[in-house]
C-alpha cells in the first residue's frame, strides 16, 4: 500500500469517527471499532501468509484492501448528512444495476442475445427511477415508496415497448429489465429507506450479511474436511448434501445451515446498540429470528446471482472492486438480506 | 488551462456515469494507441491513456469528411486536437502526411485504424496507414487498445450515451523496428494483422 493511500485511508476513517463522536453516536462508534479491528486482523494475517508464503496471500491481500476502502468510504457516507447516505446508497444501486445491464449480451434483436439496442430506452428509465426512489425515501412517503417500482415503473415498462411499436423479443426484454429493476432499484433500494430507521440497523444488517458470506466459506471448507474424514454413513451424506449443483458446486445445506445459527447467535450482539424504536426495544429472540433469516436469505442472494451469471455466460460481472470482482458480486446478498430485515423490523416495531 | 480542466472534469464523469475501469497509463514519451472504434465517447475514454499533464502532445486522428461541420465536429475541434484526415480520397500518402508531421513534432497519436465506426461490438479489418506510419517511425511503439461495452453506450445513429460499463484494456506494444527485414509491403501488412490479432485477442479474454 502506497503511503499516501495510507494516509488518505486513515483520514477517511478518522473523519468519520470524529463525526460520531460529535454527534456522541456510542452505538455507532463502537460498531465501527469492531469492524476496523477485525480488517486490521485481516491486514495481519495476510502479512503472516506473505511471510510463510502462502498461495492465498496475494487474494486475501487484495480483499483486504478493497474493504478497508468500501468500509472507510461506506461508514464515511453513513456517518455525515443524511443527504449524503442517500446519495451514496443511490449510487451503489446506480452502479449495481449498470452493472447488471453491463453484462448481458445487446444486439439489433434479442434472439441470441440478452437485451436489443432498442432496450437502452427503458433502461434509461431504470436508471431514472433511482433518484425518484432517493427522493421518496428522504421525504418518508412509506407508501409511495413500497409500491413506486413493482407497480409503476413495472407498468412503465411494456408501454415503453409498446411506443416503441415493437413485437418480437418482447417478453425477453420484459424479464430482464423487470429483474433489474426489482433486484436493484426496489429490494436494494431499501437501503435507503432503511437510514430513516437509523444508520445503525442498516450497519447492522449490512455487517451481518458480509459476515455471513465471509463465514459460509470457511464453515463450508471446515464440513467438507470433516466429512471427508468420516465413514460413510447417514450423517456424511447428509453433510454433503448439495444444495443445487449445476447452480454453485460446492454450497451444501449443511453448511448454509450452520452459518446462518452463527449470524443468529451473531445477531444478539447488536440488540443492545440497535436504538429504541416507536414500538419499544427489539428483543432477543426476535433479533436472533431476523439473523437466522439473514443467514438463510443470503444465501439464496449469494446462489441467485450465481443463477444469473451462469445464464449469462459471465464469471465474474465486472472489474469495480479488485479482489472481489464486480460491485453485484458484494451486494449479491443484500439485495435478498435488506428488504426482508426493514420489512420484519417494520412491522413489528413501527 | 481551460482544456485540462475540461479534461479533469471530463474524466470524472466518465468514471461516475460509466464506471470506466481504471487503467494503468502509457508510460512511453511518444506512442501510437490503435484501438477498435464504435462510438463517439471512444476518444475521450482513451484520452485516460495519458496523463493530464501530457495530453496537449496527444492528437486524434478523425475523418475529414465527419469533423469539419455540424455541431459534434465543432466541439471535438474546440476541445481534442484533431488532425483531419481526408478518407476515401485514394492518395494515402498525401492523406499520412499531417501525421507524420505530428509524430516528428514529438506528438503522441490516437488513430482507428477501422476507419469507421461500423457496426456495434464486431472489429472491422484494420486499414494499412498505422502500419505505414509504423514502418517509418520503427522506434515509437504501438500499443493495441480494445474498449469494450462501449458499443451499448452511444451506438451509431443514436445520439443520447444511456450509461453501460466501460473497459478498457492495453497489451504489450508492436514496434515498425521488429518488421524492418520483410521485403516490400510484407512488413507493414505482418505488422497491421499482428495489430488485428492482439485487439481481437483481447477481445476473447
Amino acid at each position: 500500500m502506497k503511503p499516501l493511500h495510507m494516509v488518505l485511508l486513515s483520514a477517511l476513517i478518522g473523519l468519520s469517527a470524529g463525526m460520531l463522536y460529535k454527534d456522541g453516536d456510542v452505538s455507532m462508534l463502537a460498531l465501527m471499532g469492531v469492524i476496523v479491528g477485525l480488517l486490521l486482523f485481516f491486514s495481519i494475517v495476510w502479512r503472516v501468509m506473505q511471510w510463510r508464503e502462502s498461495l492465498m496471500a496475494e487474494e486475501i491481500r487484495d480483499r483486504t484492501l478493497t474493504w478497508w476502502w468500501m468500509v472507510a468510504v461506506f461508514l464515511l457516507a453513513l456517518s455525515t448528512h443524511k443527504i449524503v447516505s442517500f446519495v451514496f446508497l443511490g449510487f451503489l444501486c446506480f452502479a449495481a444495476l449498470r452493472e447488471y445491464f453491463s453484462m448481458l449480451s445487446m444486439a439489433d434483436t434479442n434472439d441470441k442475445a440478452e437485451l436489443a439496442f432498442a432496450d437502452r430506452l427503458p433502461v434509461f428509465f431504470c436508471y431514472a427511477a433511482i433518484p425518484v426512489v432517493i427522493f421518496v425515501c428522504y421525504i418518508e412517503w412509506y407508501n409511495l415508496f413500497v409500491i413506486l417500482i413493482p407497480v409503476y415503473l413495472f407498468l412503465l415498462m411494456p408501454i415503453l415497448l409498446i411506443l416503441q411499436n415493437r413485437a418480437k423479443g418482447t417478453m425477453k426484454s420484459l424479464g430482464v429489465l423487470s429483474l433489474g429493476l426489482m433486484f436493484f432499484v426496489h429490494n436494494l433500494g431499501h437501503c435507503l429507506f432503511m437510514i430513516n430507521m437509523g444508520a445503525i440497523v442498516l450497519l447492522f444488517c449490512f455487517t451481518l450479511t458480509e459476515v455471513r458470506d465471509l463465514l459460509s466459506f470457511w464453515v463450508g471448507k471446515g464440513l467438507a474436511v470433516l466429512a471427508e474424514k468420516m465413514a460413510d454413513s447417514q450423517v456424511k451424506r447428509g453433510l454433503e448434501l448439495r444444495i443445487a449443483p449445476d447452480v454453485s458446486p460446492k454450497k451444501t445445506w449443511s453448511a448454509g445451515i450452520l452459518s446462518a445459527l452463527i449470524i443468529a447467535a451473531l445477531a444478539l450482539l447488536f440488540v443492545p446498540i440497535l436504538p429504541v424504536f416507536p414500538d419499544g426495544k427489539i428483543t432477543y429472540s426476535y433479533c436472533a429470528f431476523v439473523g437466522f433469516s439473514i443467514g438463510i436469505l443470503g444465501l439464496f442472494g449469494d446462489l441467485a446471482f450465481s443463477m444469473v451469471k451462469r445464464d449469462a455466460g459471465v464469471k465474474d460481472s465486472g472489474t469495480a472492486l479488485p479482489g472481489h470482482g464486480g460491485i453485484i458480486d458484494r451486494v449479491d446478498s443484500l439485495v435478498f438480506t435488506i428488504p426482508v430485515t426493514f420489512h420484519l423490523i417494520y412491522w413489528s416495531y413501527f | 488551462m481551460v482544456s485540462i480542466i475540461f479534461h479533469a472534469v471530463g474524466r470524472f464523469f466518465l468514471t461516475i456515469v460509466f464506471g470506466v475501469s481504471p487503467v494503468k497509463q502509457v508510460d512511453d514519451e511518444q506512442c501510437i494507441i490503435v484501438a477498435n472504434h464504435n462510438t463517439h465517447l471512444d476518444t475521450l475514454v482513451l484520452l485516460r491513456l495519458f496523463p493530464l499533464r501530457r495530453l496537449h502532445k496527444v492528437k486524434i486522428v478523425a475523418a475529414k469528411d465527419y469533423f469539419s461541420k455540424g455541431c459534434i465536429g465543432f466541439l471535438g475541434r474546440l476541445f481534442l486536437n484533431l488532425i483531419l484526415v481526408d478518407r476515401g480520397s485514394g492518395k494515402v500518402d498525401e492523406a499520412l502526411q499531417p501525421l507524420r508531421q505530428a509524430l516528428q513534432d514529438g506528438c503522441s497519436i490516437i488513430i482507428f485504424p477501422e476507419g469507421t465506426r461500423g457496426k456495434p461490438g464486431v472489429l472491422a479489418r484494420f486499414k494499412t496507414g498505422v502500419g505505414v506510419l509504423a514502418m517509418e517511425f520503427p522506434e515509437i511503439p504501438v500499443y493495441p487498445v480494445l474498449l469494450r461495452g462501449i458499443e451499448k453506450t452511444l451506438p451509431r445513429g443514436r445520439f443520447v450515451p444511456i450509461p453501460f460499463n466501460i473497459g478498457i484494456s492495453c497489451t504489450s506494444p508492436e514496434y515498425g523496428k521488429d518488421y524492418l527485414a520483410e521485403q516490400g509491403s510484407g512488413g507493414r501488412k505482418k505488422l497491421v494483422a499482428a495489430l488485428e490479432e492482439k485487439v481481437l485477442g483481447l477481445s476473447r479474454l
